[in-house]
């Protein structure tokens, strides 16, 4: 019996309510009246959703998720519907949970000297940087541009970034943050935050929207205190000092209503920041953890051998990352930082999940941290550890971890880590012959990524970070300084490579955003004045025999991609 | 007066039959907790059920015996069914396991007698037959009868590639 000629409508939908998306596409294909019910009178209702589409229910200007800017691609620009919208989400969700997904590159480089923190803010289309030698830069995201920018005067070598919305802070002295409003077009000074000690680390966040949008800006101490600074439209006021241990490592994370400092050893310290009151400790050495380890990748991901142009999105292509397996168990050999001696680095929050990264190479995923604060790590199994292959060379800077929808980024030897959670934020072993069970949550594919041109040269990553449909990182590479010459008659020459190559660190975006196709991309638009460069096959083979020897003779993988 | 655990009510179906069920039982269905309400004087006032025919109505007071003393829905009940999990329970699944036709009725019952539960336990079911499953599997499924032509659904084929699972 047809269900759509024995019940109402309004039975019809709550029925397709229930149906994987999967599903909707055979429905369609049913007969005519299958097809005219789904695609065309009740489009909008099935494909809006929640679980089909993920936008505030009942929204039907799709300009509004343009606006709220998430993503590196423009990949929201120009949806028609919400099938369209639910297409957009469900092919870039499907790569992302590809074994090995299909990935773009781009590296921007913003001007010479290597980059130290930066902040994409996709709405505003800019990427905001610090630098080794200092200054602040603020370049176009889209064609690489350089857009204005402050001196070292104003911002010290190796300042601290963060940014929230328009709103920027560095530290200017070791006693102070200074908060800027910043734009495409420049930047204001907003005040500087003064404290009686010495400023060890801070983090400024954004809750709330419309005109009761607040920044928070958390600092801490080393010296057994932390801050808490709130305000509209970044007029930012101190509103509590928080009493904490001394040695605080510098690394912290907030929500709205939480702060969360890391101890180093004495593990990850969680504070309410309206009362002060310590919620809870969140100590690995004391809970008992559930053991999982991962093998660092023989098989290394394709890098970019930038050349220090501008370069426009690469080609598409599936060998960026490689796959990465996690295994149930300790670590085998025994020659592991234990686990009461290794120090913890950053940690973060996102939602109910907290994770946090160790200079022995071990990521701690804790799936409920309200719960296990509420528990006072009685409650074993409440943790998750991954014991990765680490050197230890990538922590000297505490460590650098991002957070989003189930996925866990952080840095191992010459390679970043993206660890796939299970819908409930939970570590699985990747077992590749394991039969779909229903009702078992699986993990998301697990997989690495390169942070330089060359092994060899991996440099501590100093910031990354997951978004909507890429992942962004800083990214060692060498840059060979190019000079135009002058043509006849005062017009401009060509470019020529002038003698001089040297290493430094720009930003890499990896778009997992699939072709849409029939939306089409134009690609070169955003290339800016690139050309065609002469000479351009010397300098290449000039850096391939620099990169040689700087690689010491090591094997080869033919990986140069060009 | 019987205390509310021993009360019972007289429903009659569609069919013009009579049957006494407890007044716990009975209040799973939001039509007939408001009925008593408004009424006053359980038991006593036979309650019309219009559109649930004899053989309905047992199935469906089967169910609501079997789950009388589920906790009654909240507000949050409601946002967790909205998750897309079709999870059923065993006893539910067997409960269900009936030709199309008493189910499509079940489903139009726990509508009209508004148990919102026994009405996502229904969905679910169909929802089940569903997923998973080609078109032509699900045609034979339902009896349904294909009007495409190859290139018609050829096309609808291409355009909603998208979505399917590889």
């Amino acid at each position: 019996m047809d269900p759509l000629a024995q019940l109402p409508s309004e039975l019809i939908l709550r029925i397709i309510e229930f149906t994987p998306t999967a599903s909707l596409a055979a429905l369609t294909r049913l007969n005519h009246s299958w097809n005219s019910f789904i695609d065309e009178t009740h489009q909008e209702a099935i494909y809006s959703t929640p679980g089909r589409t993920y936008h505030p229910l009942g929204v039907r200007d799709f300009t509004s998720l343009k606006q709220d800017g998430r993503s590196f691609s423009k990949y929201y620009d120009n949806i028609t519907s919400c099938k369209d919208l639910c297409r957009r989400q469900t092919l870039l969700s499907k790569n992302w949970s590809h074994e090995r997904p299909l990935t773009k590159e781009r590296i921007i480089r913003v001007g010479n000297d290597p980059i130290w923190r930066f902040r994409p803010d996709f709405q505003r289309r800019v990427i905001l940087s610090t630098s080794h030698s200092g200054g602040l830069n603020v370049s176009d995201m889209d064609s690489g541009r350089l857009l204005w920018s402050l001196d070292r005067d104003v911002v010290r070598p190796f300042a601290h970034l963060e940014y929230a919305d328009g709103i920027a802070c560095w530290d200017c002295e070791w006693e102070g943050v200074e908060v800027w409003r910043i734009g495409r077009e420049g930047g204001e000074k907003v005040k500087v935050l003064g404290h009686d000690v010495m400023t060890r680390g801070f983090q400024l966040s954004c809750f709330g929207d419309g005109e009761g949008k607040k920044w928070c800006l958390c600092v801490v101490s080393s010296e057994g205190c932390g801050f808490v600074y709130e305000g509209l439209r970044g007029d930012l006021e101190l509103t509590r000092r928080i009493t904490i241990p001394t040695g605080a490592v510098g690394h912290l994370d907030q929500d709205e209503s939480v702060v969360v400092y890391s101890m180093g050893n004495e593990g990850y310290w969680f504070y309410e920041k309206g009362s002060g009151e310590n919620l809870g400790v969140l100590d690995p050495e004391q809970a008992g953890c559930e053991v999982f380890f991962a093998r660092h990748p023989d098989k290394r991901p394709r890098r970019a051998t930038a050349l220090g142009m501008q370069d426009g999105m690469g080609k598409s292509a599936r060998d960026r990352t490689t796959p990465l397996t996690v295994q149930a168990g300790s670590f085998p050999g025994d020659d592991r930082v234990s686990l009461d001696e290794d120090e913890w680095g950053a940690g973060m929050l996102s939602g109910n999940l907290f994770v946090g990264v160790s200079r022995g190479g071990r990521l701690l995923v804790c799936p409920n941290w309200h719960k296990l604060c509420a528990e006072k790590n009685k409650k074993k199994n409440l943790i998750q550890i991954i014991d990765c292959d680490s050197d230890g060379s990538s922590f000297d800077l505490g460590g650098w971890l991002s957070v989003r929808d189930h996925r866990v980024m952080f840095e191992i030897q010459d390679l970043i880590y993206i660890i796939g959670l299970t819908d409930d934020d939970h570590v699985q072993a990747s077992n590749p012959t394991h039969q779909e069970d229903e009702g078992v949550l699986l993990a998301r594919p697990s997989f690495t990524t390169a942070t330089s041109i060359k092994p060899q040269l991996a440099n501590p990553v100093s910031f990354m970070g997951l978004y909507e449909d890429c992942i962004m990182s800083t990214y060692t590479t060498l840059h060979y300084r190019w000079r135009r010459e002058e043509g006849e008659g005062g017009a401009p020459g060509p470019l020529r490579a002038l003698n001089r190559i040297f290493q430094t660190k720009a930003v890499r975006v990896l778009s997992l955003a699939p072709e849409l196709d029939g939306d089409e991309e134009v690609e070169g638009e955003s290339g800016d004045g690139e050309e065609s460069l002469p000479g351009v096959d010397a300098t290449r083979a000039e850096l391939h025999s620099l990169i040689a020897m700087l690689a010491e003779g090591e094997d080869d993988e033919g990986e140069d991609g060009g | 007066m019987a205390s509310e655990a021993e009360q019972t009510v007289k429903l009659v179906s569609s069919d013009n039959v009579e049957i006494v069920t407890e007044r716990k039982v009975a209040e799973r269905s939001m039509l007939i907790k408001n009925m008593i309400e408004d009424l006053g004087a359980p038991g006593e006032e036979p309650i019309p059920i219009m559109n649930v025919s004899e053989a309905v109505l047992r199935k469906v007071l089967e169910w609501c015996t079997h789950h009388k003393n589920d906790p009654a829905p909240s507000q949050d009940d409601d946002a967790d069914s909205r998750k897309k999990t079709t999870d059923i329970e065993d006893w539910d699944q067997k409960f269900m396991q009936v030709d199309q036709e008493m189910l499509f009725e079940i489903i139009l019952a726990a509508n009209y007698m508004d148990i919102k539960a026994l009405l996502d336990v229904g969905c679910k079911t169909v929802a089940n037959m569903i997923k998973g499953k080609s078109p032509e599997e699900i045609r034979k499924t339902f009896n349904i009868q294909n009007d495409f032509t190859p290139e018609e659904e050829d096309q609808i084929r291409r355009e909603n590639e998208w979505a399917e699972d590889r």
